[in-house]
């Protein structure tokens, strides 16, 4: 996977760098002080993954990950945390606070590592055959799988796709998460977010901004707290 | 580097503006101060008692009568005076029963009248003093008369009273907007920016691999900008090597944060005289960020910032220019014009137009020419 790095501070370029190295296979393979001219590098050159400051001369992060094409993915490096709403909005994989916490940079290398292999294997071809009360079919390279809505965690925006997260493996595939959400059964799953359908069933916890699932944080948006909260309580007795 | 010529006129100018406080304040203490009271009050008395012998003259009365009746008038003003500013205007007049005031004001007058004139018919008369052709009808005439007369001389103690208590409350009042505006300096200068940390923690962290050495450093520069910024100029001033201090370091900690940028400090006064100087701290801050933001050039072209202070006289002058990139701002205009603004109306706040301030902008450079009183 090759990536590239933009920041207008030459020391946290340099101190991403090194982090990436030591944290993943990545290829840095060219770092940039200023959006333009990294834009103008994109126009010429593949890349899969950006390290994105936003705060910068010219041009800034925000602006360029929307001119980005659509294949590209985007990690933010920031440290203003008031940008955080808007890359939900741009389908970024992370945000990342500077200073860079390396366990947390490393998990938004994972996500973007995997999110790729995604995009690159299934992509297009997987469509939901059809459903039941109690499952979904996803076809996908041929292969049809039998998804019960029971062993679904959660489900999450991808650009054009929606990843499922089963217990036992990831889906991917084409459709946007509204459509997704008006075939799943209403009393057992709830959106929590923009980028986020959760299984009222798995989820632990919650508090004002996050809902836990064990281990793993979901951001919860704004105006999707309420309804979450009296959909959460009611699940709980059935 | 060299200071630019100072341009001696423009500090002449600067010093020339000193308001004239000392002859207001000497005005005002004659006027309501307690130290004058008791020569207030006997000018008020001589002078009732010159003004009343000088109409007195006019009369055809004379000998002991006419020096009894003069008497008998003055004492019975003085009793009106007195009964009007301590009793008359504090309790009604300032407690806004106005209607109250006037109808016991025009009470109280007739009444001293009529003692008057009892006192003036009854005891002087028989000491022989020729009596008038009609004395009920000349009475009745003087006393209306006379009561509004009274009533018009005695609204002029009204009209003191007034007076000082205008000048007291006008006093409050610029006194309450001096804190008000000291509120706000405080405001416009702790403006402390959170992304300036974070981002320097994230190049300390840098630094700790690739040169420990210059990360302790780094780590001891910011400690003082901070301390600077969050205690020391908490004060309504900072001497000049702490302020100085505090702009080495910032400097120091910009061009960290940058590829291409050189700055240079020239200070060119008296080592001696830096320690004594004390000045509002933080106004030149907003400048100097200014420029090590402007001077961003996104082609990766030289930048560079000459900041220069200098002192003559009781001025200190900062000169600071900038090299410009190819303009990128346009979205962000007005973030920096707040920035601006600000510093222009602290500046207008501590120095009341006596400073100079001169912002010279071309396409490939920035110059402020600041000078202030010291």
């Amino acid at each position: 996977m090759k990536c590239i790095i933009i920041d207008d501070e030459p020391l946290a370029r340099a101190e991403m760098e090194v982090l990436i190295q030591k944290n993943s296979n990545l290829e840095v393979s060219a770092k940039f002080s200023n959006a333009l001219t990294a834009l103008q590098y994109l126009e010429k050159h593949t890349i899969d993954l950006l390290f994105l400051d936003i705060e910068m001369p010219g041009l800034n992060g925000i602006e360029l990950a929307s001119k980005l094409p659509k294949d590209c993915l985007v990690i933010f490096t920031t440290a203003y945390p008031q940008y955080a709403v808007k890359s939900y909005e741009l389908d970024a994989i992370d945000y990342l606070l500077k200073p860079i916490d390396n366990t947390r940079l490393e998990k938004a290398i994972r996500k973007a590592e995997l999110y790729r292999t995604l995009l690159n294997e299934k992509t297009a071809k997987s469509t939901i055959e059809w459903k039941t009360d109690d499952f979904i079919f996803i076809q996908s390279d041929r292969r049809t799988y039998k998804v019960d809505f029971n062993n679904v965690i959660y489900i999450e925006a991808l650009k054009d796709y929606v990843v499922i997260y089963t217990t036992t493996q990831k889906l991917i595939t084409a459709m946007n998460l509204k459509t997704m959400y008006q075939k799943l059964p209403m009393e057992k799953f709830i959106r929590v977010s923009r980028s986020f359908i959760v299984n009222l069933n798995q989820v632990t916890s919650f508090d004002n901004h996050w809902v836990y699932i064990n281990d793993l944080d979901i951001p919860m948006g704004e105006i999707y707290r309420s309804g979450f909260i009296s959909r959460y309580f009611k699940g709980g007795s059935k | 580097m060299k200071c630019p010529t100072f341009e001696v006129t423009k500090a002449k100018d600067i010093l020339k503006q000193k308001p004239d406080i000392t002859t207001n304040q000497i005005a005002i203490s004659l006027l309501i101060g307690n130290r004058y009271r008791l020569a207030r009050h006997l000018l008020l008395l001589v002078a009732l008692l010159l003004f009343l012998y000088s109409a007195e003259e006019t009369t055809s009365n004379t000998g002991a009568f006419k020096y009894g009746k003069l008497l008998c008038i003055y004492f019975g003003f003085i009793a009106m005076f007195y009964i009007n500013m301590y009793l008359l205007v504090p309790f009604f007049f300032f407690k806004g029963r106005y209607l109250f005031y006037l109808t016991l004001l025009a009470l109280t007058v007739y009444l001293v009248l009529l003692t008057i004139s009892f006192f003036s018919r009854h005891y002087f008369q028989e000491m022989g003093a020729p009596p008038d052709n009609d004395p009920h009808r000349q009475e009745q005439l003087g006393l209306y008369t006379g009561s509004v007369i009274c009533i018009a001389i005695i609204l002029v103690t009204t009209t003191f009273k007034l007076f000082v208590r205008w000048i007291i409350d006008r006093e409050k009042i610029s006194e309450m907007n001096n804190l008000a505006l000291n509120l706000e300096l405080d405001g416009l200068r702790n403006q402390i920016n959170p992304h300036f940390l974070f981002n320097m923690l994230n190049n300390v962290k840098a630094l700790i691999r690739i040169d420990p050495e210059k990360a302790s450093e780094v780590i001891m520069k910011l400690s003082e900008f901070l301390r600077y910024q969050l205690y020391d100029n908490r004060g309504s001033t900072a001497s000049l090597q702490s302020e100085l201090n505090f702009l080495f370091n910032l400097v120091e900690l910009e061009k960290i944060r940058r590829d291409n940028l050189t700055i240079n400090i020239l200070v060119d006064i008296d080592p001696e005289l830096i320690s004594k100087i004390t000045l509002p701290p933080n106004l030149f801050t907003n400048f100097i960020e200014n420029a090590i933001k402007y001077s961003v050039d996104i082609n990766g072209e030289q930048e560079e910032i000459k900041i220069c202070l200098s002192q003559q006289n009781r001025i200190l002058r900062f000169n600071c220019t900038n090299t410009r990139g190819p303009n990128i701002w346009n979205a962000d205009t007005s973030r920096s014009g707040l920035g601006l603004s600000n510093t222009k109306r602290r500046l207008e706040l501590l120095y009341r137009g006596n400073y100079f301030l001169k912002i010279e902008s071309t396409p490939s450079s920035y110059t402020v020419d600041l000078n202030i009183p010291i």
